[in-house]
């Protein structure tokens, strides 16, 4: 595709550049006799090279990963590819909006609405807008309403709206993209019971990795996804004996403030287990027992793990 | 009798439009005449209208070549290079060509419209082409633009040419140098491109020029009191 070509070319031309640099800072530390002066100097010039590159990088990363959702709002301009849409457009809509953000979703309504089609991309009819004319969108008091052919397809838009990802995709671990799923009305068989709440994309975390990115320690392109995020373990079977309480009927001569050391020879008394029982946490919830595909299972424990979490 | 009263309107709008983007490509150096950029009313409702006499925005598209002279600004400097017989001189091709002007009579502008004029502008091999809208194009169309290098596909709003920002009295004159030109002002005052004061690409009256990055513009201003003075702008 030619728009891929552009963002080609210029990034060879900032790669050409950075060789250039790459390659003076090489000449001056091979020369044999080299003053503290011009060791400092080359020392500085390979730093800076370093980062310029570490930003040609992330600068370059952007642009593909820009380019790449560009092209897939160009696919989803001539969806859907029969009518009614096939099991195949559903799982190549769902696969190419995972890296968009609310307002590439937002863009790819507006261009399917100018080219006459329904905004949701699984839909064939035209857009309120040919039928009502330009007084569509005061007609139906929401403007965004009038970029659909039916309530129906604003609603099922809004679905997959929802579950996308306001990160921008360039900054982003590949893990981070959501797993989209499309309203239960498009889905294959619409039997199943239907979710109490929408599934979502696991919270990101920052890993050592991504603090290492923002510290700007790696030459990576990803930057840091989320920085602060706070992880809260719950401790469910505490190993209470080394931490019981003074108690008078096992204390002896060589506890000290009522606690035993482990370290000493003489034979202790196993602590007995206080009648109070390790709290267990955990909740179970019974997973729905229906074969269902790959995708929805996976949408099925997203949602699971979130309840647990709470 | 209203609908006529708006037709009229709607006439005499797109006239004044095409008289400035007619104008536009005379100042920039395309081969025009000032009496193209003049057309009367009456001659322009003969060229334009449908037989209801509903003036037609796809019978206002026109072409036009760059004069010996634009050519010759657009024209890089020899570059030398070492040969095995000798320095060799090379003379770069003019950066500049036919430019081609399309008004685009749908209310809404996508990726599909300009995809359309790009694969035009391919095919018909011209250098710039000018899209006049009604309504801005989406922002995800408009990233087709860069992609297109080098061929220039430059957008304009109808509403913008509606008046010629150039001949308002505030507006300076703009000049574009030649590349000559621009390596004897900075040598004259021994200077850095980067050195100089900036415009921007964006900028109406570079927009209005058709300036590229890299470029120097050479402004002209009437002061009370100095007379004449110039001051020069790097594009970036
Ligand atoms: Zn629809």
């Amino acid at each position: 595709m030619s728009t891929y070509a552009i963002y080609g070319r210029s990034s060879n031309a900032a790669g050409a550049w950075l060789n250039e640099t790459a390659g003076g800072a090489r000449r001056q530390r091979s020369q044999p006799t080299l003053s503290d002066e011009q060791k400092a100097t080359a020392e500085t010039n390979r730093k800076h090279l370093n980062t310029a590159l570490w930003h040609a990088n992330k600068i370059q990363h952007r642009k593909d990963v820009e380019a790449r959702i560009f092209g897939n709002i160009e696919t989803l301009l001539e969806f859907p590819s029969a009518n009614p849409f096939t099991s195949v457009d559903v799982s190549r809509f769902t696969s190419l909006v995972r890296s968009f953000q609310p307002s590439d979703f937002d863009n790819l309504i507006e261009e399917r609405r100018i080219d006459g089609k329904c905004g949701y991309a699984l839909c064939s009819n035209a857009p309120r807008t040919e039928s009502l004319g330009t007084s569509a969108a005061w007609k139906l008091k929401a403007k965004a309403a009038s970029d659909y052919c039916s309530d129906d397809c604003t609603r099922k838009s809004l679905y997959v709206k929802t579950q996308l990802n306001e990160v921008p995709a360039w900054e982003r671990d590949p893990a981070q993209h959501p797993k989209v799923v499309v309203h239960l009305d498009d889905r294959a068989s619409a039997t199943r019971v239907q979710p109490a709440i929408a599934t979502r994309a696991v919270p990101p975390r920052a890993t050592q990795n991504d603090l290492a990115l923002e510290r700007g320690d790696t030459t990576s392109s990803m930057r840091p996804s989320q920085v602060m995020t706070s992880t809260v373990v719950e401790h469910t079977n505490t190993d209470r004996a080394t931490t019981r309480p003074p108690d008078a009927e096992v204390a002896s001569h060589t506890a000290i403030e009522g606690y035993e050391p482990t370290s000493g020879s003489v034979v202790m008394q196993p602590p007995k287990m206080s009648s109070v029982e390790a709290v267990s946490l955990e909740i179970s919830i019974a997973e729905p027992s229906t074969a269902m595909d790959d995708e929805e299972a996976d949408s099925w424990r997203d949602l699971f793990s979130n309840v647990s979490e709470r | 009798m209203s609908g006529n009263d708006e037709t009229s309107q709607e006439l005499t709008r797109l006239w004044r439009i095409t008289r400035t983007v007619k104008t536009m490509c005379l100042d920039r150096g395309y081969e025009l005449t000032e009496d193209e950029c003049a057309i009367p009313l009456s001659e322009f409702r003969d060229q334009v209208c449908d037989s209801e006499g509903a003036p037609q925005r796809t019978k206002m598209v026109f072409t036009a070549r760059p004069s010996a002279g634009m050519l010759k600004r657009y024209t890089p400097l020899p570059t030398t290079r070492r040969g095995t017989e000798g320095p060799v001189q090379t003379t770069g091709e003019p950066t500049i060509g036919t430019i081609h002007v399309e008004f685009n009579p749908s209310t809404s502008v996508g990726i599909k419209d300009l995809k359309v004029f790009a694969q035009l502008l391919q095919e018909k091999n011209y250098y710039t082409g000018i899209f006049i809208t009604q309504a801005s194009p989406t922002s995800s169309a408009l990233k087709i633009i860069p992609s297109l290098l080098p061929i220039q596909m430059e957008i304009f709003k109808e509403e913008d040419l509606l008046v010629n920002i150039s001949r308002h009295e505030l507006v300076p004159k703009h000049l574009l140098l030649s590349p000559e030109e621009k390596r004897g002002l900075l040598e004259r005052y021994r200077l850095k491109e980067t050195q100089l004061p900036r415009i921007r690409v964006d900028d109406p009256m570079a927009r209005y020029l058709g300036l590229r990055r890299g470029q120097v513009v050479k402004i002209i201003r009437k002061s009370e009191t100095a007379g004449r003075y110039a001051s020069y702008r790097w594009v970036i």
